[in-house]
């Protein structure tokens, strides 16, 4: 039996009933979207895709990209999903994946491409020996080269055995995220209503979230620290809403208030994942309260030098092309500074231990960064880092060595400004910019970015 | 140093030329202090809000000698955003200065 066989199961058993609510307001039934997975299925067939290959899934939420990545772990391939957001990349995670294959567009038209690799990976042979389909995700690496993470996605799949709640959802999170697909799970397993937003800024959020009656809104902090900025959850129908849930960065308290008084009666949740663990079952302890159970069947976690260490049964099983970031005993050493409360049941997250600036979810590495800069002309040095700020959670600031200690640093910044637009993307462009004359790395050669 | 309405909005609109110089013809943000900057129906998303905001308060600075925080929770908590529109965004800067000196 597939690891899929149960979700099928249950989306046949739940009758008639809308599936997907697509970018374009379409509605797609359970039917229709049943067998557009057979159809899916066939295509992959056809083409001789076969268990254990590895398949670039390049599409976004909704059905046509939910049935291929259905048929693909139906067929027990494992799917490398490619989100609009990443699109310029794609090449390079085909080829950091070793993807024997491409699909791409709508199921009709079954756009079935070979890649450029042979599914040769050791990690990609495990799957194969499990007989397990396959997911990898793509995380961003210290060097900013982007990491692979291996699951095995009939262990994700497991997590969904058990029936949830059924709950019109919005699809926010973004389709090669690991929540992004957890949304999209626990959406079929309970056959729900996944609404797809044709865009993912607050005022067509919100718009999607009144006129399809969402019940469920998974966000980010910033996300709604900007939603509450820009007023666009004023004035419409809301009574739908239950939920809202929030994960992805650090939620800063005031911010918290703010959320629970803007939307009275509506629950917020935080919640805890990571590319390499997957999507942890967790509980807020209150819609005000930044304190959280983890856990979930055979989840274990501790607190060692400050740092959380996660085990997990859906763990990775390893990177493509990184080091393992577990311990000997199997913890998931997640890099993020926590507190524990005083009973030692819950934890509140205080911040990566990283240098990685998270600018309103989007990581930005200062080497990265500083790499750019370092090409500009008038530029001898540049160390980078984050400082917090009260709109996108933190901002760039970069530091920098004038090659002409008299540079003047207005047009100095109007040159960053122009160098930079179009090299990096815009929310890895500094905003802040001090000139200094000293060196700004140490002894050791290691950058001085605090 | 006090900030009057006037030079507040320059410097301001003097952030917007240096971000524009950056931006393809299309996305640029516009010099009418009036226009909705961010928004239903604004121009800048939150990267670009952030950017204006940290280019306004280095151009405040420069001008008036200044250390203006534009950015904060009391700004974001008002009932009318002070980011609406440029003139918004100036007289919120004047109001700032105001109760530094004060």
């Amino acid at each position: 039996m597939s690891a899929i066989a149960f979700l099928l199961e249950r989306l046949r058993d739940a009758g008639e009933g809308t599936a997907f609510i697509e970018a374009d307001g379409a509605a797609v039934g359970r039917g229709q979207f049943l067998g557009r997975i057979a159809r899916a299925r066939a295509a992959l067939a056809a083409a001789g895709v076969g268990a254990g290959d590895a398949v670039q899934l390049r599409g976004d939420f909704g059905a046509d990209a939910a049935a291929w990545l259905l048929a693909l772990w139906e067929i027990g391939a494992v799917a490398l999903p490619v989100a609009p957001t990443s699109m310029a990349r794609a090449a390079e995670f085909a080829a950091v994946g070793d993807v024997s294959w491409i699909v791409s567009g709508p199921v009709a038209a079954g756009d079935i491409a070979p890649g450029p690799g042979g599914s040769a990976h050791p990690l990609y042979a495990e799957l194969r020996r499990r007989a397990a389909p396959g997911l990898v995700i793509f995380t961003s690496g210290t060097s900013g080269t982007p990491k692979g993470a291996v699951h095995d996605a009939g262990r994700l799949l497991s997590k969904f055995h058990a029936p949830g709640k059924d709950l019109r959802t919005l699809a926010f999170l973004l389709f090669d995220h690991i929540a992004g697909i957890d949304t999209l799970l626990y959406a079929l397993a309970n056959a729900s209503t996944l609404v797809c937003p044709p865009a993912r800024d607050p005022a067509t959020v919100m718009r999607c979230v009144a006129a399809h009656r969402v019940e469920v809104l998974p966000t980010a902090p910033s996300f709604l620290n900007m939603l509450l900025l820009s007023g666009a959850h004023e004035g419409l129908d809301l009574s739908a809403l239950k939920i809202i849930t929030y994960g992805a960065e650090m939620m800063p308290q005031p911010l918290l208030e703010r959320v629970a008084a803007a939307f009275p009666g509506v629950r917020i949740v935080q919640k805890y994942g990571t590319s390499e663990l997957g999507a942890l079952r967790s509980r807020s302890a209150g819609d005000r309260s930044r304190w959280l159970t983890i856990g979930g069947a055979g989840t274990e976690w501790r607190v060692r030098g400050g740092l959380l260490e996660i085990r997990t049964p859906t763990a990775m099983l390893g990177y493509l092309n990184a080091p393992s970031p577990f311990t000997e005993d199997g913890f998931h050493m997640t890099g993020d500074r926590v507190e524990v409360s005083p009973c030692g049941s819950m934890i509140r997250f205080l911040g990566r231990e990283s240098d990685i600036i998270n600018v309103g979810g989007q990581k930005v590495f200062p080497a990265e960064v500083e790499a750019a800069l370092r090409a500009l002309p008038g530029i001898a040095d540049a160390a980078v880092h984050g400082v917090p700020h009260p709109m996108l959670g933190a901002c760039v600031c970069a530091r920098i060595r004038p090659a002409d200690p008299a540079a003047d640093a207005a047009a100095l910044r109007v040159a960053i400004r122009r160098g930079l637009a179009g090299v990096l993307e815009p929310y890895k462009i500094p905003q802040k910019i001090i000139l200094v004359d000293g060196p700004l790395a140490t002894e050791r050669f290691k950058q001085m970015r605090g | 140093m006090s900030l009057d309405a006037e030079t507040a909005l320059a410097a301001i609109r003097g952030a917007v030329a240096e971000i524009n110089l950056s931006l393809p013809e299309g996305s640029r943000i516009p010099d009418d202090p009036d226009a909705v900057l961010f928004g239903d129906g604004g121009v800048v998303d939150s990267v670009g809000l952030v950017n204006l905001v940290m280019a306004a308060e280095a151009h405040l600075s420069d001008a008036t000698g200044l250390d203006l925080v534009l950015a904060s929770e009391a700004a974001m908590s008002r009932r009318r955003s002070p980011y609406r529109s440029l003139r918004a965004l100036a007289e919120y800067a004047v109001e700032m200065a105001r109760a530094q000196a004060g």
